[in-house]
């Protein structure tokens, strides 16, 4: 599309703008505005035209939302006129020239399928994108393929984002091993979690040999407390004994003692005691009784000393009030002068005040009160006045806006005309898509069939020995399941039979080797003597003592029978020989007793092996015929199956499974189809009753009639929407319009009423008629100062008479005062006198406070002497007492008495105190019991008895102790093992760790799947940079360039990679992206998106592109010159639209052929 | 005795792991590590309160590979509360417990017993005139029909069947000691205790042929509630077979549809809500939940490239349904796809157009091959784990890079 025209109405900060656009290939339009003066304005409303006017547009701020119109007049791919606009508002805003809804397949036959987003990457181009586009181009080393992306698709982040991508599988789990990874911290997991698996497993064998370990010490340490508690308990008689013995002696001595004494008499234990404390007590109270009155007579001595006047006492009151008063004197004596002078001030400034306000007399001010009704009136008018003016500007406003609001709205209503039901059409659309988009829903069906086609090629694929078709497959008749696994599991059976009496024949064969093996090892030994061996050794031994014994003892001459026996040996040695040979053989017999007893055994052993050699070999023979039996069962079922190939019994069981599979699939396949054509047979039929309502031509199929429908609908329903939100707004519009005028009246009323108020209080209030109420609001304060001025006077000289009156009162009752108590004191000055008589007064008083003292100590002092005396009577009597309770007489026989009486007492405790003893250390035992147990034991003989029991004690301590312990480490080993890390714990750590480890792996699997096919994506990109297209970017850059560089070709690095490189005027020397400068390398990038779009457009409808400032960066003015002859050449390709806030372009363009540059000049 | 009540259960796998679940601070790991002892402590709790009569367990009391001696010691513990209350406990082992180590040296209490591998055996309970006939596994793979071994039933009896089988196959599941349904039918029996498939399914009626499934879920495959079968025999017959569930974490896929939706945020309370929902069927059990998003929205782009950001969104979210423990994120799964606009970008003019072409060119050319080595050496740094089916490094790479191109396409589009 190419526009002629394009006006702007009420859109940002332009009320009514047209320009005028040249469509022409090889011509551009340049639009020059100083900055502010609305580029970016246009840019956006070129946006707005082709896509709609936000509902938030910031474009409202001058002009609101009424009347915002935007325009296009133009030519389209064919060369036909168009006319369309863009209005503010819901549903379809597409307008044609006159304002008309226009229907939105206009537009799109204008731009084809580019969208907002696309029109904004591709088609608007601003020295921000160029820079950017730039600095992507330098930071990808100019690869060609990233370069050409981003220019094309005005998206610069390919290389950034596959970099995110690694970035992310790195984060997680990059190729090599980090630990701070996650993958890696799970694997470390996973094997922390192994090793304390196995730490944490109790194995049963180890348990129970723990266990009984633990039952073992338990046994010996209980045996051993039994053998300790029973030594214990001897030990115990023993130091009883010990204990006990000198104790019961005492006891004895204790008796005689108690003897002696029975004539003694029974007295208290404390009767000593109590006499000695009686006789002491009345010699204290003697003494107390005199202290008690020296001191009464002291204290009368003291009293008759003091004596204070009188007169000056009960005077006391008055002084003390002359007292106070004299401080306040004092202060009226330093306040008088200051405030006669501010007195004179005050009087001085009132007379000012006065003369301000035109009056002679304070009384004609003072008639005016500031509180008064007239002033408070007038204060109203005042206020009132300002509201009143705010309102009746305000509702003369607001009439005048909803008047024009309504005529707009008006004639919008009028435009839309009236609406038009479509409900048979919804309902009918409705139903086309109850169960989803028809067309989806075909194709999910013809998508399930063609996946079910390749699940049932899949499924016949996978079926073991067979060459023949699917439908042959289904024909064949297969065994049942049942008697398959039965036959399978007979020929199973016997084959695992087979292979066990192998094995068992395999392994009873190689116990009877190891037992032939055992007992050749056995018999190894040699032989074994025999018992005759043993005997004729016996028998040759008893022969040679029978010789010594008759030889030597008897004296029988044997000299024959001894040469006969011993030789040359003599008869002694060989006597001892004879005896070794005997015992040796007898111990050897012995030992190869048990050796013999191996023998045996393995002999047993070895028969036995034998046997089940024997019977293992038989049922061999029989696991043979069984296995014979069940291959034969085996082949006759699978002969029917009329596969190919040999087939085991895994591969029959394989074949039934895949068959099964194949015809599960097969079903499925025509399931798919039943419902793929079943769809299409609804579909057409509902395409058909749509033509019934919409033009014929719009129902090629059931897509295209639903679209057509849902147009339709939602014309009709967006009309209908905007009708019904204009006549609400018209109704809201006209209430506001009645109420404004509404307002306007009642303004002003209120405002003629208070001019008439106001006259009234101007002339209450004594001002000129036509004073104004700022001049009557200034008048008003000063009148309220007088006021405030006339009382601080009054106030001043009131206080000034009181000052003098309080002086002379206080020198009068200073004179009454001292003419009654201190005559000497009248013709002193009135404030020393006062002090004087203050000072006399706390003299006299302080005597009278000393007198009222020592009266109270007399009468404490009487009280004490009169106690004293009863404590001193009551002590005698007690002494009298106790004298008769002992018995009466003189001191000395009382004493005597006494003393029989703790004698007997005292032999009578320690009688006591003995048993008690003896009951305490005699383990309960009776003192009978005890003497009897003592003298059973000698004393002599204990000591050595304990000696050597304590040691065993000690011994059988000590095994116990160390029995404890062994009990107790096995205890807390056992203990221990139950009580630390189950290993139920260490496998859930470690199932966690391979949940963790699965889970991470699969995400940085996604991150690295992703980067990959970008990296490769990217790759094959790059063939989009034939030849062709690097050569036409080459001659771009040549042209913007102005021949500073030939051209651009493609290189490639060391991985094969192409980049862009620039050719320098001489064709021979390069430079890459990296060392050119920034303006060359903007140069090349806006070579490669104009050639871009060139690309575009010969795909698709291309729309105006629009430069925006996009020359600003170019400081070589030749180049300048060049990039508008090279977006010359672009507008045989689409549009260009250059913005500028640069005059001078204006001149560059001059340098273009005649006619080139149309050049608008924007003025807001 | 006119009426009694047993309880049917069959693999504990005791102290089995949970599977899928990563380390979560917040969780309360003692729950979640405990979750088959306290499923099991529920399984004699039930029984003492309900009275039982007996306790049949059809095998798999334990992994086969596991060998911690303190899971025996444990179920000692429970199966002596079992025996104060006065019930016997009757069991078969199954292909784990022959596995097991545990098994061969684990001293069983009183009124526990094992039924024998090397012919059926057979136990009665005059008091309730109940036989129960059942064969152990000799060793992991059985592949003999051990109910060919099994005895008549004893005339005047209620008789048991118990046996630990996949019958004739069940998903998941390794076929051993395989049978069929008619096979068990024909043998007469009153009840027909089986174990091995960890899905509950009543097989027949009549005769009742029941798997009560296992007793805990461990992991998303083994989802929904989980317990054992308790059944009432009233003169001689089978009244009423009940469902009790037993877990204490209850392991849940669930879908939420994104379609159409266009901000994050609202995005997530979408996934809050419906996490709420399943709170609310989980039966107050604390729940191991799949998130799997799908549907056709905006957002697929942004949901694809920052899948830890959904995760921990996700998570915050299940945060907010009750107590801290109250759902656990096992997955978070992106399946959404990108709406239809993203599809337009391929028939721009533009070179935008041209990139969405290349990219499925190369996806179709050269598959897998695009990603180097990089998915070999990860492989190789995860040596012993064993891989889902769905993770790519088993999949082969194809929805690997169909994700991708995906990701890449809807980033594109929002620089567009």
């Amino acid at each position: 599309m190419r526009l002629t025209a394009f006006a702007l109405e009420n859109y940002g900060n332009f009320e009514s703008v047209r320009l005028s656009l040249d469509p022409l290939p090889g011509h551009i339009n340049l639009i020059v505005a100083p900055n502010g003066g609305g580029k970016s304005v246009l840019r956006q409303a070129f946006r707005d035209l082709l896509f709609g006017i936000p509902g938030q547009t910031r474009m409202a701020f001058r002009f609101g939302y009424a009347g915002m119109r935007l325009f296009a007049e133009g030519i389209d791919g064919s060369g036909a006129a168009f006319a369309i606009g863009r209005r503010k508002g819901l549903g379809n805003t597409l307008i044609d020239g006159a304002g008309n809804s226009l229907d939105p397949r206009v537009l799109k036959g204008l731009i084809g399928e580019a969208d907002e987003a696309l029109f904004e990457r591709l088609f608007a181009l601003d020295s921000h994108l160029l820079r950017s586009g730039a600095e992507a181009m330098l930071a990808s080393g100019g690869d060609l393929a990233e370069a050409l992306f981003a220019a094309g698709s005005g998206i610069a982040g390919l290389r950034r984002l596959r970099e995110s991508f690694e970035s992310r599988r790195d984060a997680l789990a990059p190729e090599r091993q980090t630990r701070s990874r996650p993958l890696y911290q799970a694997l470390a997991a996973l094997s922390e979690a192994r090793a304390a698996l196995r730490a944490a497993t109790v194995r049963p064998r180890d348990w129970e040999e723990l266990q009984s370990k633990c039952d073992c010490a338990r046994d010996r340490r209980a045996a051993l407390a039994r053998e300790q508690a029973a030594g214990q308990a001897a030990i115990a008689r023993l130091q009883r004994i010990k204990r006990v013995r000198p104790w019961l002696e005492q006891w004895e001595a204790a008796q005689r003692e108690l003897a002696a004494t029975e004539a003694a008499p029974r007295l208290p234990a404390d009767t000593g005691r109590r006499w000695r404390e009686a006789g002491e007590a009345v010699r204290l109270a003697a003494l107390e009784r005199r202290a008690a009155a020296d001191r009464l007579d002291s204290l009368l001595r003291e009293l008759a000393a003091e004596e204070p006047d009188e007169g000056l006492l009960a005077a006391g009151e008055r002084i003390d009030a002359l007292e106070r008063a004299r401080d306040r004197i004092a202060a009226d004596h330093r306040d008088l002068p200051p405030h006669e002078a501010e007195s004179r001030q005050s009087a001085a400034r009132l007379a000012a005040l006065l003369r301000a306000l035109g009056a002679e007399t304070v009384a004609e001010i003072l008639a005016i009160a500031p509180n008064g009704p007239q002033v408070a009136a007038a204060r109203e008018l005042i206020k009132r006045s300002e509201v009143l003016a705010e309102r009746l500007r305000n509702a003369e406003a607001e009439a005048a806006r909803t008047e024009g609001e309504i005529a707009a709205a008006t004639a919008e209503r009028e435009r839309l005309g009236e609406g038009v039901d479509t409900g048979d059409l919804a309902a009918l659309v409705e139903e086309a898509c109850a169960d989803g988009d028809p067309g989806r829903r075909l194709a999910d069906l013809e998508a399930r069939l063609a996946h079910e086609e390749a699940r049932l090629a899949a499924a016949f694929a996978k079926v073991p020995l067979w060459q023949r078709d699917v439908e042959a497959l289904a024909a064949v008749v297969p065994p049942t399941r049942h008697r398959v696994d039965d036959a399978a599991a007979a020929l199973d059976a016997a084959s695992g039979a087979l292979a066990e009496a192998e094995r068992e024949i395999g392994r009873l064969r190689q116990d009877r080797e190891a037992a032939r093996e055992r007992l050749a090892r056995e018999r190894e030994g040699g032989p074994v003597p025999d018992a005759a061996a043993i005997a004729a050794a016996r028998r040759h031994r008893d022969h040679g003592w029978a010789l010594i014994r008759r030889s030597k003892f008897e004296g029988e001459a044997l000299a024959a029978e001894i040469a006969a026996y011993a030789g040359a040996l003599g008869l002694a040695a060989a006597f001892e020989r004879a005896l070794d040979e005997a015992d040796r053989l007898a111990d050897r017999r012995e030992q190869e007793s048990r050796r013999l007893a191996r023998i045996a055994e393995q002999q047993r052993i070895l028969a036995a092996r034998e046997k089940e050699l024997a019977a293992a070999e038989e049922r061999l023979a029989a696991a043979h015929e069984a296995h014979r039996e069940a291959a034969r069962e085996w082949a006759a079922l699978t002969a029917g199956l009329a596969l190919a190939g040999t087939a085991e019994a895994s591969g029959v069981l394989e074949f039934l499974a895949a068959r099964e599979a194949a015809l599960e699939a097969r079903a499925a396949r025509d399931c798919a189809r039943h419902a793929v054509a079943a769809e299409r047979a609804r579909q057409e039929a509902l395409r058909r009753r749509l033509a019934g309502l919409l033009p014929a031509a719009a129902c090629p199929s059931l897509a295209a009639a639903l679209a057509a429908a849902r147009r339709v609908i939602g014309r009709c329903e967006a009309a209908n929407r905007e009708r019904a939100q204009l006549e609400a707004t018209l109704k809201t519009l006209e209430h506001r319009h009645r109420q404004a005028l509404c307002e306007r009246e009642a303004a002003q009323r209120a405002m003629a009423e208070w001019r008439r108020e106001w006259r009234e209080c101007l002339a209450a209030l004594k001002r000129p008629p036509a004073e104004t109420p700022a001049a009557v609001e200034k008048a008003i304060a000063l009148i309220e100062e007088v006021h405030r001025e006339h009382e601080k006077l009054a106030e001043l000289e009131r206080r000034i008479c009181g000052i003098k009156r309080n002086i002379a009162d206080f020198a009068a009752r200073v004179a009454d005062v001292a003419g009654a108590v201190a005559p000497d004191l009248v013709h002193q000055p009135a404030e020393a006198a006062a002090a004087e008589l203050r000072r006399r007064l706390a003299g006299n008083r302080e005597i009278a406070a000393r007198r009222a003292g020592l009266r109270g100590q007399e009468r404490d002092a009487r009280a004490k002497l009169a106690e004293a005396s009863v404590r001193h009577a009551r002590a005698a009597a007690t002494l009298e007492a106790l004298r008769r309770e002992i018995g009466g007489g003189c001191e000395e026989e009382i004493a005597d008495r006494i003393a029989r009486a703790e004698r007997r007492r005292t032999a009578e405790a320690e009688l006591h105190g003995i048993e008690q003893k003896l009951a305490e250390i005699g383990d309960g035992w009776p003192i009978d019991g005890l003497r009897a147990e003592v003298a059973a034991v000698p004393p002599e003989a204990v000591d050595a008895e304990l000696a050597r029991l304590q040691l065993e004690a000690e011994r059988l301590s000590s095994e116990r102790e160390e029995a404890a312990r062994e009990e107790q480490r096995l205890s807390d080993e056992l203990r221990g093992i139950g009580a630390g890390e189950h290993a139920v714990a260490a496998e859930e750590r470690r199932q966690a760790a391979i949940a963790a480890t699965t889970r991470i792996s699969a995400e940085a699997l996604l991150y690295h799947a992703a980067a990959c096919l970008l990296q490769q994506a990217v790759a094959r990109l790059r063939e989009v940079g034939d030849g062709g297209l690097v050569r036409r970017i080459g001659e771009v850059f040549a042209r913007i360039t102005g021949g500073a560089y030939a051209g651009v070709a493609v290189d490639e690095d060391d991985q094969g990679r192409p980049f862009l490189i620039a050719i320098e005027a001489d064709r021979t020397a390069t430079k890459r992206v990296e060392q050119l400068s920034e303006g060359t390398r903007d140069q090349l990038f806006m070579a490669l998106r104009l050639v871009m779009l060139e690309d575009y457009a010969r795909k698709a409808p291309a729309l105006p592109f629009i430069a925006d400032d996009l020359l600003q960066t170019f400081d070589d003015y030749g180049r300048t010159e060049n990039a508008l002859a090279a977006l010359a050449d672009l507008s045989h390709h689409a549009q260009v639209i250059v913005l500028s806030h640069q005059r001078q372009l204006i001149a560059a363009a001059r340098a273009l052929p005649a006619g080139t540059v149309n050049v608008c000049a924007l003025a807001a | 005795m006119a009426e009694f009540r047993f309880l049917h259960a069959a693999d504990i796998h005791l102290d089995s792991p949970m599977r899928g679940l990563e380390a979560d601070p917040d969780a309360p790991v003692r729950r979640l590590r405990e979750a088959s002892r306290a499923a099991f402590r529920n399984l004699i709790t039930t029984a003492i309160e309900e009275k039982a009569a007996f306790l049949l367990i059809a095998g798999d009391l334990y992994d086969g590979d596991w060998q911690d001696y303190r899971t025996g010691l444990f179920l000692i513990e429970q199966v002596g509360r079992l025996a104060e209350a006065g019930i016997p406990l009757i069991m078969v082992a199954g292909n784990h417990d022959a596995a097991s180590v545990i098994t061969r040296h684990l001293r069983l209490p009183e009124r526990v017993s094992v039924l024998p591998h090397d012919r059926c055996g057979r136990i009665e309970l005059d008091e309730y005139g109940v036989a129960i006939h059942g064969q152990s596994f000799a060793t992991r793979a059985v592949t003999q029909d051990l109910s060919r071994n099994y005895a008549d039933p004893v005339p005047g009896l209620f008789n048991i069947g118990l046996l630990h089988t996949a019958l004739n196959g069940r998903p998941g599941h390794d076929t051993y000691a395989p049978t069929t349904a008619a096979a068990l039918i024909a043998k007469g029996y009153d009840y027909w205790a089986l174990g091995h498939v960890h899905a509950r399914e009543t097989v027949c009626r009549d005769p009742w042929i029941v798997f009560p499934g296992n007793l805990q879920g461990r992991h998303i495959r083994e989802s929904g509630p989980k317990g054992a079968s308790l059944v009432t025999v009233r003169d001689g017959r089978v009244a009423t077979v009940a469902h009790r569930p037993l877990d204490v974490l209850r392991w849940c896929p669930l879908s939420v549809s994104l379609a159409g939706e266009t901000d994050f945020d609202g995005a997530m309370a979408r996934i809050g809500q419906a996490l709420l929902e399943l709170r609310r069927e989980a039966e107050d059990r604390p729940v191991a939940a799949r998130v799997r998003l799908f549907g056709a929205t905006p957002l697929h782009g942004e949901l694809l490239g920052d899948g830890e950001r959904v995760r921990q969104g996700v998570i915050a979210e299940s945060r907010q349904c009750g107590a801290d423990d109250a759902i656990w994120i096992e997955a978070v799964v992106v399946d959404t796809v990108a709406p239809a606009d993203l599809a337009t970008l391929f028939e721009r003019p533009d070179v935008i157009g041209r990139l969405g072409a290349v990219l499925d060119e190369l996806i179709r050319e050269q598959g897998a091959d695009l990603l180097g080595e990089y998915p070999e050496r990860l492989r190789q740094r995860m040596s012993g784990i064993e891989l889902a089916a769905e993770h790519p490094l088993r999949e082969g790479g194809v929805a690997l890079l169909r994700k991708a191109r995906d990701l890449v396409l809807a980033r594109l589009a929002g620089e567009i």
